[in-house]
């Protein structure tokens, strides 16, 4: 039983810009948690994988060969509908979403993982710094946006800023 | 020794002159040189002592195989102890000292040590495990042995970067060999890295006048420039210390002193060895004397930093590379003469400033003796890998055998030391063809070390083993060079025998007389140089070392003067206030017991299991019977492993028919999760049942005691919150700032509680109006340790700390559904094997003290064994009285009896009890 | 630090893995009558071979749990596949 308040720096800003590396957070005001049979297909014209750049509004980043986050407004209720056999859950508060840009974005992501653009992968879950993320490429493909479990997100920013 | 510079030798900027001090005395070399290069322009002659015995030391090679030069060095506030002088490159202002040496590596005032070698031989430790005693011995050689010391300052900056890179050739040692390999490589369109130690590549290619028509220097220019006009990288100042799995490699990137190195985890799809060989010490009497160094060495000392390291020089060699060699340092002003070993017994002799060699009646002083004894291929890559080794005849040498997967050995690595033929095999391996076969012109004379000869025959310079100790070694029958090397510490230097280990082998096979390599080598193992442990930590040190999850409201309960602590892997609230904490937490009982305590319980875990399997799944998982849950409903239970053991418990609230919630413990979210996964795919239809972990999504505010009604009630969450309509153990959802809220009437303290879980985003504005509410009634936030106490208070357990890796749920007082449950369940056939119907089981009791406060984890003693211990312990602020929970053999059965409980030396009486011991009744929870 | 092919996600570092168990384990019928020795194996038997291996991992980032053939000596990847049948 020890106050260990003064070990943890007080929760800040995520953001912070340098001159090769630029964290923004994004505010996503609509991330769904969709999983069902053909989840995938049925959300086929904007699937997301790695190292796919979503350049639409709404996409769906595909996470398992059952699950996608849809990010937008899907316009399906929470919980499991027989009908369709999803299960819906709203995840929009448990992930804090960070745009990463600037001429070392790739290399600062390189300390945290084993990470190649010319290694593609169907799902955008990923290792880095040993924290579960969602990874993928926004804008003109130099910017990396990732998707971080709320609490975990001072550590990522904190490796990142490293 | 009379080292000096040589004009028009070495690639060091004479421009460029370095001041620095060894041992108090100031030097001055230019920039290239290296610390040791340095010193011998210098004339420095004695640059340590050895690790046992204090013997004065010389250099004995140019770069990474020296391991008798070791310094401390200090510069600009950074000081590092057991810096090598031959790989530490010269920075204007070092401040260097020879290590294990006092006042100074000339003059160390422990050489008398050396006197006392006989009784300070192989086995020494050993032995004196037995007899005498160690002991007796220990604290002076703890004093007098060991290299250099740790600095008292902490170097703060000193932080080593972490990269992953990849490539799909990876060429490791950039002498000419690796250079025409990586440039074929590149030019063949692939991703090639090259990766050299120094800081000018090139290898020995500068003991060569010329290379095709060009200087060295312009030559080696034009290959890495080619390289990189190919798209290659040339990586220098870079050592490759390891290769691991699945072709991973660690390179360690030095920068400027006081900087720590920089670890590439490099994926290479292939890679070409190209480290090169050593020179080998030949071993003589008195060979460790300061001025017998390397042959190899001091032509490298010339080439790269025009240091000659004496004017009238000995070479003493056996093979045919020696004559070039020694014909450049003759060329470039030394007096040479040649000695054969061949021609007689050998031994060095030493005056004060000079070498001496005798043999037979031919004696004469030099100012160096250089010896080489042959070239060992350096394949300690090549075994990382799981290469295997051949034993060459005509090479008197290991060469690389057999190929680890993607893995090919190139030039004098491979035991191919003719400059064309090299290439020649550097252009085939680029491409991946098959090695050129040709004959080489290389002849090395059988020269190992002579068991039984006179004299003091040096086989590890640093670690002061002599060939007597090898027999020595023999004679008490440690023969396997596995226990040679841990018996007489050969090869256990900091260079881990890259001179020692060949003579030191070839020593026990003709000791044993064996063929050299049916006695084999020790286990090569990285890293291949001493890379600081800076390297392996890189950031994952103080708050990044293991991040804790972080609430949503840290603000708000730093802003009410919380104290933090890590519960399960999340930093939270313990107490609030900066009192006393045991008055803190007694106060935030007695308030949360008196009006209401609001608690943040957003850690708490929140599964969603989903689809029309999901009722018989949690019921298979679930120790307890889910299929009658009912929509709305809540119910405790446990999971357990197949072992039947308690693995989490928890709430499960059933949301809808094809909806649940599994609220399992705060620490336990993420191992449950997986569990669930795991047997969801295994055994169960994955298309039925879906499972997502919510958990951050949320936070928890609990609000709890017997104002908590009146207090959730004023908060508009559209939920009825009268005793009727919303019965304890139940769960409603409600609305929150247009957004979904779940409320569940459950209990954690054993008072009225609703938790009231909203998106966490939306949580400080629920605090906000919890605290403005519950404070008009008088109540206060209450932290992690108020709510333990409260908890055991009722006999409440919290998983891993009142349970242990056997503890099922009958011993818990849950022993229904073990006998009435007819689904098959996770862990159901552990519940009834001989151990766990058996007697002697410790099961959940309570424990009543008449002395005071139990001390958590000490023992319930009968005869002076162990039947059990205290699990959890507190001064009950309710009951001022001491409380106890532990787990008691057969305890259950033994209420009432007084039992003795020992903690150190000191033994308490103490009466078992039931678990709960406040409102056992539950009126206050039914309220 | 080893490669290993995730089913679905394609090849990882081995940091994202979690070993499960050994290929070929059938939880016996536990609403029937199963002999101490029967679950005893089920529980603890291993047959930890040397050589070609197939083994149980989960993909820990898509919790996948997906079957692992390679060789125990070699460390050498031979190939995966998703636990269910019919997958791809």
């Amino acid at each position: 039983m020890r106050d260990d308040s003064a070990r943890w720096d007080p929760p800040g800003p995520l953001s912070f810009a340098s001159d090769a590396l630029t964290l923004r957070e994004v505010a996503l005001p609509r991330q769904v948690t969709i999983s069902g049979i053909g989840v995938l297909n049925r959300f086929a014209d904007t699937l997301i994988g790695w190292p796919d750049i979503a350049s639409t509004e709404t996409y769906a980043l595909s996470l398992r060969r059952d699950r996608v986050l849809y990010v937008g407004e899907p316009g399906l209720s929470s919980g499991y509908d027989p009908e369709s056999g999803l299960g819906v859950t709203d995840m929009a508060d448990g992930y804090r979403v960070l745009d990463l840009s600037g001429p070392g974005a790739l290399e600062a992501l390189r300390r945290g993982a084993e990470l190649s653009l010319d290694r593609p992968s169907r799902s955008v879950l990923r290792r880095v710094f040993g924290l579960d993320l969602l990874l993928y490429r926004v804008g003109d493909g130099q910017s990396f946006r990732l998707h971080v479990e709320r609490a975990f997100a001072q550590a990522l920013a904190a490796h990142l800023r490293h | 020794m009379s080292g000096h510079r040589v004009e028009n030798f070495g690639l060091i900027d004479r421009s460029r002159p370095l001041h620095f001090t060894f041992d108090g005395r100031r030097y001055q070399g230019f920039d290239g040189d290296t610390l040791a290069s340095a010193l011998l322009a210098n004339g420095v002659r004695i640059l340590g002592r050895s690790f046992k015995y204090h013997r004065p030391r010389g250099l004995w090679g140019a770069w990474s195989d020296d391991a008798n030069a070791i310094l401390s060095v200090k510069r600009a506030g950074t000081d590092l102890p057991n810096c090598p002088a031959a790989t530490t490159y010269l920075e204007d202002g070092m401040v260097a000292r020879a290590v294990n040496a006092w006042p100074s590596a000339a003059f160390d005032v422990k050489g008398g040590l050396d006197l006392f070698q006989r009784w300070l031989g192989a086995g020494f430790y050993y032995k004196t495990f037995i007899w005498p005693d160690w002991h007796l011995f220990e604290p002076a050689i703890r004093q007098m042995a060991g290299l250099g010391s740790v600095s008292e300052s902490v170097l703060e900056d000193y932080i080593s970067d972490q990269i992953h890179g990849a490539c799909d050739v990876l060429v490791v040692g950039g002498g000419a060999a690796g250079l025409v390999a990586a440039r074929a490589a590149a030019e063949a369109g692939r991703d090639v890295c090259l990766v050299d130690d120094q800081r000018v590549p090139g290898g020995g290619i500068y003991q060569r006048a010329d290379i095709d028509g060009q200087s060295p220097a312009d030559w080696v220019r034009a290959q890495t420039k080619a390289i990189e006009a190919a798209g290659g990288r040339v990586l220098n100042a870079t050592t490759a210390f390891g290769v691991y799995d699945h072709g991973l490699i660690g390179l360690a990137e030095t920068g400027l002193f006081g900087n720590a190195p920089r670890l590439i985890r490099m994926r290479a799809g292939r890679v070409i060895l190209a480290m090169g060989a050593l020179d080998r010490p030949i071993t003589f009497p008195e060979n460790d004397r300061p001025g017998v160094m390397s042959l190899f060495g001091a032509a490298e000392l010339l080439a790269r930093y025009g240091v000659m390291v004496g004017r009238k020089l000995a070479v003493v060699a056996n093979h045919s590379l020696a004559d070039g060699v020694a014909r450049a340092l003759g060329e470039a002003g030394a007096w040479i003469e040649r000695i054969d070993p061949g021609d007689g017994p050998i031994a060095a002799f030493q005056g004060r400033r000079v070498t001496g060699l005798k043999q037979g009646s031919h004696s004469r002083v030099y100012d160096a003796v250089l010896t080489s004894g042959g070239l060992t291929p350096l394949v300690h890559l090549w075994r990382h890998a799981g290469g295997k080794l051949s034993w060459c005849d005509k090479r008197q040498a290991f060469l690389p055998g057999e190929a680890p997967q993607d893995m090919v050995a190139i030039g004098a690595a491979n035991g191919t030391f003719d400059l064309d033929a090299a290439l020649d095999e550097a252009k085939a391996a680029a491409t991946g063809a098959p090695p050129p076969q040709g004959a080489t012109t290389y002849a090395v004379a059988l020269l190992w070390p002579e068991p039984g000869a006179k004299g003091r025959q040096w086989i590890d310079f640093q670690n002061d083993v002599t060939l007597k100790d090898i027999e020595v070694a023999a004679r008490e029958n440690y023969v396997s060079v596995e226990h040679l090397k841990r018996y007489t510490t050969l090869g256990m230097a900091s260079d881990q025998g890259k001179t020692a280990n060949m003579a030191g082998l070839a020593a026990m096979a003709a000791i044993q007389d064996r063929p050299l390599p049916e006695v084999g080598t020790t286990t090569f193992r990285p890293p291949f140089v001493p890379v600081p442990l800076e390297l392996y930590r890189g950031p994952h040190r103080q708050q990044l070392w293991h991040p804790l999850k972080r609430l949503p409201l840290e603000v708000e309960h730093r802003g009410l003067g919380a104290a933090l602590g890590e519960y399960g892997g999340w930093l939270r609230p313990a107490w609030y206030g900066t009192g006393a904490a045991d008055a803190q937490i007694a106060a935030e009982v007695r308030t949360a017991r008196g009006t209401a305590g609001l608690f943040d319980g957003s850690p708490l875990g929140k599964i969603e299991v989903m689809g029309p399997d999901a009722e018989a799944f949690l019921d298979f998982v679930y120790y307890n019977t889910v299929r009658t849950l009912k929509p709305g409903q809540i119910r405790y239970g446990f999971m357990l492993t197949e072992g039947g053991v308690v693995f989490d418990d928890g709430v499960l609230a059933r949301l809808g028919s094809a909806h649940f919630l599994v609220s399992c413990s705060s620490s336990h979210a993420d191992g449950v999760r997986v569990h669930l996964e795991a047997w969801r795919q295994d055994g169960n239809d994955p298309d039925r049942i879906f499972i997502h972990d919510a958990t951050q999504a949320w936070a928890t505010l609990t609000v709890t005691g017997p104002h908590a009604r009146a207090i959730v009630s004023a908060v508009d969450l559209g939920i009825d919150f009268a005793a009727s309509a919303f019965p304890h153990m139940a769960f409603r959802p409600g609305v929150w700032r247009g957004r979904e809220a779940r409320v569940a009437r459950v209990s954690f303290s054993g008072d009225l509680s609703f938790e009231i879980s909203v998106p966490a985003s939306l949580a400080g504005e629920l605090w906000g109006r919890l605290l403005e509410i519950g404070r008009s009634h008088g109540a206060e936030p209450i932290g992690l340790e108020a709510m333990s106490v409260m908890r055991a208070e009722k006999g409440y357990i919290i998983i891993g700390k009142d349970t242990d890796g056997e503890t099922m749920p009958h011993d818990l007082g849950f022993a229904g559904p073990r006998f009435k449950k007819t689904t098959a369940f996770l862990g159901d056939r552990s519940l009834h094997n001989a151990k766990a119907t058996g007697p002697g089981r410790k099961e959940l009791v309570g424990l009543k003290s008449t002395g005071g406060r139990l001390a958590t984890g000490a023992h319930v003693a009968k005869a002076g064994a162990s039947e059990g211990y205290v699990t959890s312990s507190y001064d009950s602020p309710t009951l001022g009285a001491p409380i106890a929970l532990g787990l008691v053999a057969d305890g259950r059965s033994r209420l009432g009896e007084t039992v003795e409980i020992r903690h150190l030396d000191q033994s308490m009486a103490a009466e078992l009890c039931a678990p709960c011991v406040f409102d056992p009744e539950g009126k206050r929870l039914h309220a | 630090m080893q490669i290993f092919p995730c089913p679905f996600c394609g090849h990882r570092n081995e940091t994202e893995f979690h070993f499960a168990g050994e290929l070929g384990k059938v939880r016996p019928d536990t609403t029937r009558k199963v002999s101490d020795k029967d679950w005893a194996s089920y529980l603890y038997t291993q047959r930890n071979e040397k050589g070609t291996v197939r083994e149980v991992w989960m993909h820990l980032p898509c919790a996948e749990l997906f079957v692992l053939e390679r060789d125990s000596v070699t460390m050498a990847v031979l190939g995966s596949r998703p636990l269910r049948e019919g997958q791809q």
